[in-house]
């Protein structure tokens, strides 16, 4: 009962350093795609690659891209998902095949797995990435070649945030510099964290009820990269309700130490006495009036003690932050047992623990 | 809802009263005990026999016991199973079935399963109060002068109390009261519940889930037996004995529950009703933390019991109505019938967020 088990193979996004985030953006689809064939991506030669001992990429395909820069802007590849699917991209000068991405280009991916959804994943500006997520995987596809893409071809009505408006995106902050990205993926999920500072998740959780079909959800905090406490807001999602009102009051679901209310256990401690401590589920809880409801626990991702009580720098994300699976939920003291890669921007909230597939290797 | 070792076993709700010949107190504690040593025939028409349609017990065993009214302490011929508290000398021992009560002051001592198994104490401390003390490494002293409580058997790391003649006490009845329970090869939960919503009581002693490695005996005792109920208030409501030197007494645990961290203060279970979406009601896991100087950690889950919203079914009832199937993905009856619990809390304090307990999917709940 410490990370929560997600839909489908985990695949991990260990630790990869880009020149851009434009960059990155090329090869995050590709990793998400398991495109590990295309020009651009085997140029990059990054550690995802089976080839160079990661573990893939996952299953998801795309459904429609643009490049302003290209001939034949707006269009779905003939090869949506596996080898050489960016390849595919037709024309000349397709920003998603030449790796070469401009403010504004677009992609909208569909996830693997049953009841599928869609994310428009946008390179807002060189320092942006802009997001829209549709949890009834409902993009349309076919309109103007235009960014971002509009009615009636483009956003459903029940896209998050904003609805069909094109105007309202989830931003996370880039870079233009060399930093690293860290991240995983599974069938009906990602989450990844930029330069230890912005963090975003997309998808499933764990145990939704029965009645909903689609437990979908989406960080909008992205500057905090930790489990924050002070936010109402940190999590959007469409209501199970109805379908089609938007959720926006989410906010992580924590342990708390009841006797000692404002201390969660990962807080207010920061090991155990034992020297060991404890990856803790971390949950999402939406108080939206008429709508509350626990959606259920975070996916591929745990809770860590806020100081990482490890023999390093809290919100580093390296070799020395891992150790060997048991899958026991308890941290590296028990005798390296553990599965994780701990991240926060804040040593005084607990940090983000990332699955780790116990054999990938980290620069 | 965490699960414990080995096949968790039901002691469904079963009423208990006081007649002429004995107490509800000691009436509930003979068949709970058997229920404990999984002895079918000691109370063969209890609702807990396989016969009746229960699922047995648990098949603890017995380490010795006290009679006052045969002014003898023994260990009986059988120590489990079948037959077990008949193998007590005949005469007037209060632990053989064929004798009509215990006597106030007769007490027990039982010991769970491998592996590291542990030893509990129970006494009929009077006809309303139950004693308790835990025994982590299982080390009671036999053989000592036929009193009680036992003076210098308990060992230097019983809880509460270490050898101290100091207990855990749980109100129960010497009135008609319904008794429900679930235990397994390294715990017991019980509620007391005499039908007025706001007297019942709560005990659990045993094993919490996915302690660290280290921590072999992870045995846990609750303390705060008059509230039933995962409360928000009390900051020593779970004692163990610290994983850390095998020695020291801890006595600052509390409930570890899931808040919603932008409204501190509101669990999820108290917060939220459970009753606006179909979403359903949600199980949800209880950890047990523990804050003592120098031994603080988290001890791990409590299993086969768990949170329930605040008002989930009807108010502090047990029975059949709120229950249903199982599917096992902790999320209730909103959801299509898909729980796996029976409800109960204790509503003296506005909306805590109740305790559901594990339910088997097929015995009857009176």
């Amino acid at each position: 009962m410490g990370m929560n088990t997600p839909t489908g193979n985990v695949k991990l996004y260990n630790r990869i350093s880009h020149t851009s985030t434009a960059v990155f953006l090329v090869d995050f689809v590709a990793f998400l795609i398991d495109d590990e064939g295309s020009s651009f991506i085997t140029g990059l030669n990054k550690s995802w690659l089976t080839t160079n001992g990661g573990t893939g990429g996952s299953t998801w395909k795309m459904v429609e891209a643009y490049s302003s820069a290209a001939s034949t802007n707006r269009q779905t590849p003939p090869t949506t998902s596996g080898n050489n699917a960016l390849d595919s991209f037709t024309g000349t000068g397709f920003s998603w095949k030449t790796g070469s991405l401009l403010a504004g280009d677009w992609i909208v991916l569909e996830c693997g797995g049953t009841n599928p959804f869609h994310i428009y994943i946008e390179l807002n500006s060189t320092t942006q990435i802009g997001y829209k997520f549709m949890p009834l995987g409902d993009f349309s596809t076919g309109g103007s070649a235009v960014s971002p893409p509009v009615s009636p071809n483009g956003f459903s009505a029940t896209a998050i945030p904003g609805g069909g408006s094109s105007s309202s995106l989830n931003a996370q902050t880039g870079y233009t510099s060399t930093v690293y990205y860290t991240g995983d993926a599974a069938d009906r999920f990602f989450s990844f964290h930029i330069n230890l500072a912005t963090f975003m998740y997309i998808g499933e959780t764990n145990q939704g009820a029965s009645a909903d079909t689609r437990p979908y959800v989406m960080y909008t905090d992205s500057d905090n990269l930790r489990w924050d406490m002070i936010t109402a807001s940190q999590w959007s999602r469409l209501s199970p309700v109805d379908n089609a009102t938007e959720l926006t009051a989410g906010s992580n679901v924590q342990m708390f130490n009841v006797a000692d209310l404002g201390n969660r256990v990962h807080y207010g401690d920061v090991i155990d006495a034992t020297g060991e401590f404890r990856i803790l589920p971390v949950g999402v809880f939406f108080d939206d009036t008429n709508h509350n409801h626990f959606a259920g626990w975070l996916v591929g991702v745990g809770s860590a003690p806020r100081d990482g009580v490890l023999s390093v720098t809290s919100g580093t994300a390296n070799q020395a932050d891992r150790g060997d699976d048991t899958g026991d939920g308890i941290g590296p003291n028990s005798g390296g047992e553990e599965n994780f890669i701990f991240t926060s921007d804040l040593n005084t909230a607990p940090g983000v623990m990332h699955f780790w597939d116990g054999s990938s290797t980290f620069p | 809802m965490a699960t414990p070792t080995g096949n968790v076993k039901v002691y469904p709700n079963i009423q208990h009263v006081t007649t002429s010949s004995e107490g509800g107190a000691s009436s509930f504690l003979r068949d709970f005990m058997a229920f404990l040593l999984n002895d079918q025939t000691a109370f063969g028409s209890s609702a807990w026999v396989p016969a009746n349609g229960g699922t047995g017990g648990p098949g603890w065993e017995i380490i010795e016991s006290y009679s006052g009214a045969a002014a003898t302490r023994q260990t009986p011929l059988t120590t489990t199973g079948n037959g077990a508290l008949l193998s007590h000398t005949p005469g007037t021992n209060g632990w053989r079935p064929d004798v009509a009560t215990l006597t106030v002051g007769d007490w027990i001592v039982l010991e769970t399963k491998d592996p590291y198994k542990f030893q509990i104490y129970f006494e009929l401390q009077s006809t309303t109060v139950l004693y308790y003390k835990m025994m982590p490494y299982g080390n009671f002293a036999t053989g000592g002068s036929a009193i009680t409580p036992p003076t210098g058997s308990f060992p230097s790391t019983g809880v509460p109390g270490y050898g101290a003649d100091t207990f855990m006490q749980q109100t129960v009845f010497d009135a008609p009261a319904k008794y429900r329970a679930v235990a397994a090869d390294r715990f017991f939960a019980m509620i007391a519940d005499p039908g007025d919503f706001t007297s019942v009581t709560f005990e659990y002693m045993g094993e919490v889930a996915g302690a660290v490695s280290l921590d072999t005996r992870p045995y846990v005792a609750y303390e705060a037996t008059n509230n039933c109920r995962w409360d928000l208030i009390t900051a020593s409501q779970w004692n163990r004995i610290s994983p850390v030197d095998g020695a020291t007494e801890l006595i600052l645990g509390s409930n570890v529950q899931m808040i919603n961290v932008p409204d501190l203060g509101y669990r999820v279970h108290r917060y939220w009703d459970g009753g606006t979406t179909t979403s359903g009601t949600r199980m949800l896991p209880v950890g047990v933390f523990f804050d003592d100087a120098n031994h603080n950690h988290f001890a791990g889950w409590l299993v086969g019991v768990c949170s329930s919203n605040t008002d989930q079914g009807a108010v502090g009832a047990v029975n059949n109505a709120t229950r249903g199937d199982d599917t096992g993905d902790g999320v209730g009856p909103n959801s299509g019938g898909q729980h796996n619990y029976a409800f109960r809390y204790d509503y003296t304090t506005g909306t805590p967020a109740g305790i559901a307990f594990y339910w088997d999917g097929q015995t009857e709940v009176p």
